[in-house]
């Protein structure tokens, strides 16, 4: 059965990649395994998002002939566009110059990846195909309601056993996205196989560090981007979520591209590249709303945030026409709008709510007991970051003009979502998520992609004062050795 | 080019050398002292079996306290206190242990006021006592709580209503300061288990001082130690005090750079080996206790055979088009059933289960099946009369343990 998880890959991978091909027309600028791995992510949020349309529209049960049919179709228009726009042929956008490594750095990048294989592929195989489902939110959330729209071929909005008014302002709130991928997956097998429908988070996981990889090679040496991506992987909490059957990893797979892709637009020198990264950007910035709640709620704002602000410098700078600059907002309202509108639309029709379960309106302001304690152990004391945290904080202090003005998009948007999750723990009624610990390190799951990038790319640019300290120790140690 | 590489490479090399040599210097003789190091020392011990009572004890509340050959059997039918005053503990101690014997689980409460407290009120750590035919030890970390005055004028414990336990005996023990950093370094590699909240956050390594306290490390919600980070902290705070001091005395900012960056290096990869171990020890775990199991001797996690009991239930329930369930409170029967068993439909309990065809009884030792096949709740054991028919006529279809069965009406 496990089989049917790269066969299953195959059709939305192939969706996601025409589209991205499109978006970019001639000015590739995604690498080749890029856009590959963002294909693979996008294409499977697009396609169930073409599902949710032509079940809510049409009426089409949700079963395998309308899963093939709204692919196919999908498909060929895609297909057809891509080859009408003559971008067959077309190469993948250079990595930078990978520079040569010396012995101990390649070995040590040997031993480092043993490392992280062996962590990956046992905690991956072992929780997600050899044990059963175990956790709450798989079992009341995800995997339920991707089981129920498979037996039920709908959009059901009551789960089972629950009252019918309330059912669906709880979990059913949340974007199907995830369950109608497991749907899909089960759909395939022509039964609710959970080695199977378990198996495919791995694949969010593995997908945004091929992606992280690639953003780094974009800038950096072979070493750092191997570094970065090593980083990522064994963050303890980030590996619990890659290789288990929650939806924050999934939720980071697409935070991450539509980040990066604006951070790339915004760098970029030459114009074509630059409005094919925002075309890039807000494809992926429409997705966000049918990933997870917080995908319109905290992290679309300051993206579009970020977005106007960089436009106006940039414009302002004159490094950007202002005819672009409009064009990029266009690019960023037209996609959002196509890609959001619809499940926005639906959620609005059915009464659904805006929270996390919870309704966000309604909720008190006020300062609420305990919650620094917790963000302060949850961040700085625990195993779940090791200390990704504390190295940001000496690199703020460190190097706070790199942190600040050349990689503004990355810190600025890691810091409003960030203070904006702690301004709701600190002072809503969502405290409890932070006292007990349930929901707070979840939401830095969602931005660990980005403060790994951010991080990475700031020592990148700290190796030479780095290296020169590494020499004088190691010169001093061998002096007093001798 | 290719020469001064070399050079960085012969250098760090011997460097490297030479840094491994003094470690593994240093690690000897710590290792050899900590071999020929007294074991940890029983500071005083109380044996209340064979009708001992070495210490002045009251007690409160209390249905019967009674000296017996096997200790103190104390039965409470209202929670009572059970307290040992003019306290003769002659040293600062860091762990209590009591040997004690119970029929039933329950949580108990360990209670001290201290010497210069003049209220009445007492400090109460709670710690639950497992049901277990024969004594186990139940240690209390005291060391850990800065409010534990060893010179405290009366402990004791705080026996909840409708219990029962004997206690064999009391020790009090402490440790020397090495054997507290071999405990805090064996502790530092002691991993938690998959649990629930391990997709929330991971404790990481936590510093106990005493082989009792690691013994039970986990056990508490927060753990009863120390976050081990504050030592990783201390160091790097070293570093950047030593790559100060670097900078201020020689001018030499490479150097106080490199002291702080290979300092930032090196615990993060310790920490880093240490959390990926911690991963994979969880990993190895569900391998032994599940994946190489069959039945009933499959368990995974904080579940135990749960998985085994339901595999064997599902198909069963998988025939009917709805089931009731009635299971213990705050148990994973309800999550896991009404997933698994979709699209038989789980009516909850509370709802009106009129017709339900099966009854999914799990840990509820009210629910028996009498001898004309009607399924009966017993709300009292002790009182049969108030037992009450819940459905029926039918039949036991699936028992895995006495208050464990599925029922089907017919």
């Amino acid at each position: 059965m496990l089989l049917l998880l790269p066969i299953g890959l195959i059709p939305p991978t192939l969706i996601g990649w025409l589209t991205l091909a499109i978006l970019q027309g001639k000015s590739r600028v995604l690498q080749r395994s890029e856009q590959w791995a963002l294909g693979c992510v996008t294409g499977l949020s697009l396609v169930m998002l073409l599902m949710v349309i032509a079940h809510t529209t049409f009426g089409a049960p949700i079963n395998l002939l309308w899963f093939t049919a709204v692919q196919l179709i999908a498909l060929i228009a895609l297909g057809g566009i891509w080859h009408a726009l003559g971008l067959k042929g077309l190469p993948g956008a250079p990595m930078s110059d990978g520079g040569t490594l010396p012995r101990w750095a390649r070995l040590t990048l040997v031993l480092l990846a043993a490392w992280m294989t062996i962590r990956v592929l046992l905690a991956g195989v072992t929780f997600l195909v050899l044990t059963p489902t175990y956790l709450d939110d798989t079992l009341d959330n995800w995997n339920l309601r991707g089981k129920v729209y498979f037996v039920d071929q709908a959009l059901t909005l009551v789960m089972p056993s629950e009252d019918p008014i309330a059912s669906p302002r709880g979990v059913s709130s949340y974007p199907p996205t995830v369950p109608l991928v497991k749907t899909w997956f089960a759909t395939i097998a022509g039964t609710w196989d959970e080695p199977l429908i378990n198996s495919v988070h791995i694949v969010w996981f593995l997908s945004t560090l091929c992606l992280v990889y690639a953003m780094l090679r974009r800038f950096t040496g072979i070493w750092w981007a191997a570094l970065g991506t090593y980083i990522l992987a064994c963050m303890p909490l980030y590996l619990m979520h890659g290789t288990n059957t929650y939806a924050d990893a999934f939720v980071a797979a697409h935070v991450f591209p539509a980040v990066a892709m604006l951070f790339c637009a915004l760098r970029s020198e030459d114009a074509h590249a630059r409005l094919s990264f925002f075309r890039l950007g807000a494809f992926c910035a429409g997705l966000l709303p049918f990933t997870k709640n917080e995908g319109v709620l905290l992290y679309l704002p300051p993206i579009l945030l970020i977005l106007c602000i960089g436009l106006f410098l940039l414009v302002r700078a004159q490094k950007m026409a202002l005819r672009d600059a409009v064009t990029a907002i266009a690019w960023y309202i037209g996609l959002i709008a196509l890609l959001a509108l619809p499940w926005l639309i639906f959620k609005w029709l059915n009464g659904l709510t805006f929270g996390n379960a919870k309704s966000v309106s309604g909720l008190n302001i006020g300062w609420q007991n305990g919650v620094w304690y917790a963000l302060y152990v949850n961040t700085f004391l625990e195993g779940n970051w090791l200390f990704l945290f504390p190295l940001l904080v000496m690199l703020c202090v460190w190097k706070w003009r790199l942190v600040f003005r050349q990689y503004a998009p990355l810190s600025v948007f890691f810091f409003i979502v960030l203070l904006g999750q702690w301004f709701i723990f600190l002072f809503t009624g969502l405290a409890p998520e932070a006292r007990m610990q349930t929901g707070l390190a979840r939401g830095i799951v969602q931005l660990l992609p980005v403060v790994v990038l951010l991080v990475t790319l700031v020592l990148a640019d700290c190796a030479q004062p780095l290296q020169s300290g590494f020499n004088e120790l190691a010169r001093k140690l061998k002096r007093n050795g001798g | 080019m290719l020469q001064q590489k070399d050079k960085l490479h012969d250098s760090v090399r011997d460097a490297t050398m030479q840094f491994v040599r003094l470690r593994v210097l240093i690690a000897t003789l710590l290792l050899g002292t900590a071999v020929s190091a007294h074991a940890e020392e029983l500071t005083m011990y109380w044996s209340f079996k064979n009708n001992q009572m070495p210490v002045q004890t009251t007690t409160a509340h209390l249905t019967k306290v009674e000296q017996t050959s096997e200790g103190i059997h104390v039965i409470a039918q209202k929670e009572g206190f059970l307290i040992w005053q003019d306290n003769p503990i002659p040293r600062h101690i860091d762990v209590i242990t009591m040997k004690i014997r119970s029929a039933t689980t329950f949580q108990a409460g360990f209670m001290w006021k201290p010497k210069d407290q003049h209220s009445d009120s007492l400090y109460r750590l709670p710690f639950v006592i497992r049901a277990s035919e024969i004594a186990q030890d139940v240690h209390i970390n005291v060391n850990y709580f800065s409010n534990w005055d060893w010179q405290t004028k009366a402990f004791g414990l705080l026996i909840p209503a409708n219990s029962e336990l004997i206690i064999e005996d009391v020790s009090f023990r402490r440790w020397s300061p090495f054997e507290k950093l071999i405990e805090g370094w064996k502790s530092f590699w002691t991993f938690d288990n998959y649990r629930a909240y391990s997709i929330n956050f991971l404790w990481g390594p936590i510093i106990a001082t005493s082989g009792p306290a690691r013994a039970v490390l986990y056990n508490n919600l927060p753990p009863y130690g120390w976050f081990g980070s504050h030592i990783f902290y201390s160091l790097l705070g070293l570093a950047l005090l030593a790559g100060l001091c670097i900078r201020l005395v020689s001018r030499n900012k490479e150097l106080a750079l490199g002291v702080i960056a290979a300092t930032f290096v090196g615990i993060w990869m310790m920490f880093d080996v240490r959390m990926g171990l911690e991963l994979m020890s969880y990993a190895f775990d569900d391998i032994q206790t599940y994946v190489l199991q069959e039945g009933e001797e499959q368990t995974l996690r904080t579940h135990g055979n749960f998985y085994a009991v339901i595999n064997e239930a599902l198909p069963a329930i998988r025939m009917y088009d709805s089931f009731t369930l009635r299971s213990g409170p705050n148990s994973v029967y309800y999550p896991h059933l009404r997933y698994q068993a979709y699209p038989t439909k789980l009516i909850p309990e509370g709802e009106d289960a009129t017709g339900v065809p099966l009854w999914a009884i799990f840990e509820r030792r009210e629910f028996v099946v009498d001898e004309e096949g009607y399924l009966l709740r017993i709300p009292d054991r002790a009182h049969p009369e108030t037992a009450e028919r819940i459905a029926g006529p039918g039949k036991v279809i699936m028992q895995f343990d006495p208050s464990s069965f599925l029922y089907e009406v017919r």
